[in-house]
């Protein structure tokens, strides 16, 4: 469990809540405007207004609450455990299909990918520590269902691996 | 688990609130323990019984699926 003293005083939501706020501001403002830049310095700018509010969000994220009980902690660890899993498969999902040729590849849909689930779990965790869904603090049962799940679609992952070498291979 | 801590509270005209403030934690966890959503850890348990004069296992009680 992630303890009060591991995360930032509570005071810093705030300003992190102004950070991210100033740069989803600026960024809004320079896509409405859409000026032309000289060549390089549209990514680099961008680029910084991402950092602003991702480190906006991240200190939201990494603040105590006022009263940082176990329940807290406990809505958190869940909740984080969770958009962690997700972020890493949104990611994983992005690569694959760039590298499928489905979709062009840019660096700005990571952004945007980390972006969405660090607001994702904002939002979640809000709203969790104000209505105390109880599914957050239910015992997970069935373990070795979802092992075997899992244990399943890596040995299918394998198995296309083996065969797209085979049948693709010079 | 099963507690008594709403019985408990209302014999001694304590609100959600009070309880919460006595042992420093939000007004919300004391209704998540009194519904049974949430098992405090043993010090929260301890700091609850003691609020009220009782042993831990007088408050609390394990039912048969846990």
């Amino acid at each position: 469990m992630i303890s009060s003293t591991s995360l930032a005083n509570h005071r810093f939501k705030f300003l992190g809540l102004v950070l991210a706020s100033l740069g989803i501001i600026l960024f809004a403002a320079l896509k409405i405007l859409d000026y032309s830049y000289v060549e390089g310095w549209e990514d680099r700018i961008f680029m910084i207004n991402h950092f602003v509010i991702v480190f906006g969000m991240v200190m939201i994220m990494y603040s105590s609450e006022s009263n940082d009980d176990e329940r807290v902690k406990f809505i958190r660890d869940s909740l984080l455990k969770f958009f962690f899993a997700l972020l890493v498969c949104g990611m994983m999902l992005y690569v694959i299909m760039t590298s499928l040729e489905s979709l062009k590849g840019s660096f700005y849909a990571i952004l945007y990918i980390i972006e969405a689930v660090l607001a994702a779990y904002l939002i979640s965790f809000r709203i969790s520590l104000m209505t105390n869904p109880s599914w957050i603090f239910r015992k997970p049962k069935a373990i070795m269902g979802r092992f075997i799940v899992m244990a399943v679609s890596i040995l299918f992952l394998i198995a296309w691996i083996i065969y797209v070498v085979i049948t693709y291979k010079n | 688990m099963k507690n008594t801590i709403k019985v408990e509270r209302a014999r001694q005209g304590l609100t959600q609130s009070d309880l919460a403030e006595k042992v420093g934690v939000t007004r919300l966890t004391i209704h998540s323990i009194e519904k049974g959503k949430f098992n405090p850890s043993v010090m929260l348990a301890l700091k609850i019984a003691g609020c009220f004069g009782l042993k831990v296992e007088e408050l609390f009680e394990l039912e048969y699926d846990d």
